[in-house]
């Protein structure tokens, strides 16, 4: 259950996207793919390319399906309740970053690309740090950390020109990368190596308002995948502990067990309401909307890994097994703590811009829709 | 008039601020901390104000002096008389909302044309459900109506029963069968607390306020006419009673403690608190300024639902919503008495409902985690009601 997001007209669009994910990306599978049995990523994509759900926050004229911020976010969540794989957070985001910032003739050319499955974005792990020096227009050496997929086409990365943030789109055919072999492995983290490069595109930001969308485009889809797989292994532990019997009866009957429940359930819904609020507040442009995308991924994530964590307690000894799902679920939740920021950064940014709307005379009513 | 510009937001807006600029100004909407005597005729006069410009009583329907205002005007009512820094109704929380919800579902006509104009007139309803042993067990009371002839003799003890000493009359739960299931034998009644055989013996409360008591019922006399419901089926009319502690109201004092949390981040900026620049509690106060905001969507969205005539989901979220927003308003009082240090354990003597001192904060929202079916309750309707898991 999801609130105010979903009342509109995209509930029949939820729906498909969850059918199809039930069926393609059923725990079994996502377990094969985890020990390296199946090329589930790419599965996925190409059916989410025919389906055209890559284009669901996109506008029209690039064929996009234009549900925008409230439509990735019905697709992120679904993807988080099926603990998919894939190059879904990286490349919907920065595509729906580049139609907030880029120049029209680049859209014009690389969006079609992203809504046809041809177009892979990896984006940065976490835009914290300096960009990476452009040199007469060229990139070399080792990029910062990246969240990729397989196959990734393009690479966004933080430079700087002259000394002023830019954002430059590389190519990453040939490109050496480097895995990080993480525990998670639904996701896939690491370095390019790049010699000499001369980037498709380059992206003046003098003013930042391209790192912060990037960034909050980044946050929304992970916190997407929080609320999505927080519900997830909540609703599996509830219905595991009614059925399994110890001291002759149900677990889900033990009063101490229930009270846990309702708390998984609680945190499950704070997570879910914060993201409503930074996705209500990106789709309808507020000028708070940076900082309430970075505290719903901060609360989003938070809620996640207390919920993964105490579900795998929950199971008992067969949560804590590799053939089970909470230990995914839990993996996720730790990495999706670090990506696009640790929420203890993301905080630090929602209370400066707290501090400047607070400076400038603005109550929180105003920040608030 | 107010009531005439309802249809426009701006101009109704606009109305309630002018009129709520004015009638805030007289010295009676400030009473005077401590006293309670300045607290009971401030409410009196409150609402003697509200009544003047028809917002006596605007949520109930036409048909019993209401003027059927909207949810989505109530709320605006709720939002401009809280950002005026306006009054609650705490006093006539019972003449409100459980009165009204009782009477319009179950109430004979001659109950409703006797009881429910008085409200607006400024009559004070309380509460005598919980006794000393039957808190959150509520069904096992055991206070005792016997039959006899057109009236009832009542004898036993309530608890918790807030403003019951400032009370005219309350809503009563009795027990008129001992030999029934415990669901199945309790009678609910109007009781006039001027009847004789009623006393009254205020409780003061951990926050310093003494705003519930104690009532002790000594072969009181309650007439056939005012039972509501048949005899033994009171419970059933109970929850009617229960179900109207929630919505606007529990909007309006999420209102204010919003404005409460933001007024000490701004007053905390304005004197450069040491806490802003401490990363931890900085970042807490995010956490907790995140979760307001997500309370107050999922109190919006609920209450949109209960107007539409509420769903399955919606009424699942209600326990939730409870558990929420008083586990939330006790947190944040505790976080402002870690904010501000030891100051903060300075006792100020003179305060009523709407301090803001951090531990008065943080009491009142314990208090809110217990009373009204505590967390522990919610929990178990939230696992048992919602989440289907068996009764242990």
């Amino acid at each position: 259950m999801s609130l105010e997001t979903w009342e509109e007209d995209l509930p029949a669009l939820a729906e498909g996207i969850s059918e199809v994910l039930v069926e393609e990306c059923d725990p079994r599978s996502v377990h094969t793919f985890f020990d390296g049995g199946n090329d589930l990523d790419k599965a996925l994509w190409a059916r989410a390319a025919e389906l055209g759900f890559l284009g669901i926050g996109l506008s029209e004229e690039f064929g996009g399906l234009g549900f925008g911020a409230r439509g990735l976010d019905v697709l992120y969540r679904t993807l988080g309740r099926a603990m998919a794989p894939g190059a879904f957070v990286p490349t919907l985001a920065a595509a729906q970053w580049l139609e907030q910032v880029g120049p029209e003739d680049l859209n014009a050319s690389l969006l079609p690309e992203v809504v046809a499955g041809e177009r892979t974005f990896a984006v940065p792990f976490a835009l914290d740090g300096e960009g990476v020096a452009l040199n007469d227009g060229r990139l070399g050496g080792t990029t910062p950390l990246m969240l990729t997929s397989r196959d990734a086409t393009t690479a966004v990365l933080s430079v700087k020109r002259e000394g002023a943030a830019a954002f430059a789109l590389v190519d990453l055919a040939g490109v050496g990368f480097v895995a990080n072999d993480i525990w998670d492995h639904t996701r896939l983290v690491g370095r390019y190596t790049l010699d000499n490069a001369e980037p498709l595109a380059v992206i003046d930001d003098v003013d930042g308002t391209a790192a912060a969308t990037l960034r909050s485009n980044v946050a929304l889809g992970i916190a997407g995948d929080c609320v999505g797989g927080a519900r997830a292994i909540a609703d599996q532990t509830i219905e595991y502990l009614k059925q399994r019997e110890q001291f002759g009866r149900l677990l889900a009957s033990m009063q101490a067990l229930k009270h846990r429940c309702a708390e998984l359930m609680r945190a499950v819904l704070e997570g879910e309401q914060a993201l409503d609020q930074g996705v209500e507040a990106t789709a309808l442009g507020n000028p708070a909307a940076h900082m309430w995308a970075s505290l719903a991924k901060a609360l989003a994530a938070e809620k996640f890994f207390f919920v993964a964590d105490d579900c795998l307690q929950l199971h008992g000894g067969v949560g804590f097994t590799w053939e089970f799902d909470a230990h995914i679920f839990l993996k996720r939740a730790l990495l999706n703590r670090e990506l696009s920021g640790n929420n203890a950064f993301h905080r630090d940014l929602a209370a400066r811009h707290l501090a400047e709307a607070d400076l400038a005379g603005v109550s929180t009513a105003e920040l608030t829709t | 008039m107010i009531l005439e510009k309802v249809d426009d937001e701006t101009a109704y807006r606009g109305a309630l601020r002018e009129w709520l600029g004015d009638v805030l100004r007289a010295p009676e909407a400030t009473p005077t901390p401590g006293d309670h005597k300045s607290y009971v005729s401030s409410q009196r006069w409150w609402m003697a104000e509200r009544n003047k410009v028809g917002l006596g009583t605007p949520h109930w329907p036409k048909e019993y002096g209401g003027v059927g205002l909207s949810l989505r005007n109530q709320v605006i009512l709720a939002e401009e008389i809280v950002r005026a820094g306006g009054p609650s109704l705490g006093l006539f929380t019972v003449s409100l909302n459980h009165l009204p919800a009782t009477l319009f579902h179950h109430g004979t006509e001659e109950q409703k044309t006797r009881y429910l104009p008085g409200v607006s007139q400024g009559v004070i309803w309380c509460q005598g459900f919980s006794e000393p042993n039957a808190g959150s067990d509520l069904a096992s009371l055991k206070c005792k109506a016997v039959r006899d002839g057109d009236h009832y003799v009542v004898n036993g003890q309530k608890i918790w029963s807030s403003y019951s000493m400032y009370a005219d009359y309350a809503v009563l739960l009795t027990r008129t069968d001992f030999d029934a299931p415990k669901h199945k034998g309790i009678t609910f009644f109007l009781l006039d607390m001027k009847t004789p055989g009623v006393e009254v013996r205020p409780l003061i409360q951990a926050n310093g306020l003494a705003k519930f008591a104690e009532i002790f019922l000594t072969d009181v006399r309650i007439p056939v006419s005012d039972r509501v419901g048949e005899e033994n089926q009171g419970w059933a009319v109970s929850q009617t009673t229960l179900s109207s502690e929630r919505g606007v109201l529990s909007f309006e004092r999420n209102e204010r403690m919003r404005y409460h949390l933001e007024n000490f981040y701004h007053h905390a900026r304005e004197s450069d608190a040491a806490w802003l620049k401490d990363d931890e509690l900085r970042r807490e106060f995010m956490r907790l300024f995140t979760e307001l905001q997500g309370c107050r969507r999922v109190m919006r969205w609920l209450m949109k639902e209960n107007e539409k005539g509420g769903s399955p989901v919606a009424n699942g979220v209600v326990p939730f919503v409870k558990l929420i927003n008083t586990e939330l308003r006790k947190n944040i009082g505790e976080f402002m008495i870690r904010a501000t240090g030891p100051d903060a354990q300075n006792f100020v003597p003179d305060f009523d409902e709407l301090s803001t001192d951090p531990v008065f904060t943080y009491l009142t929202g314990l208090g809110g985690t217990i009373s009204a079916g505590s967390s522990e309750i919610m929990r178990n309707i939230i696992s048992e009601r919602v989440l289907n898991m068996p009764k242990g």
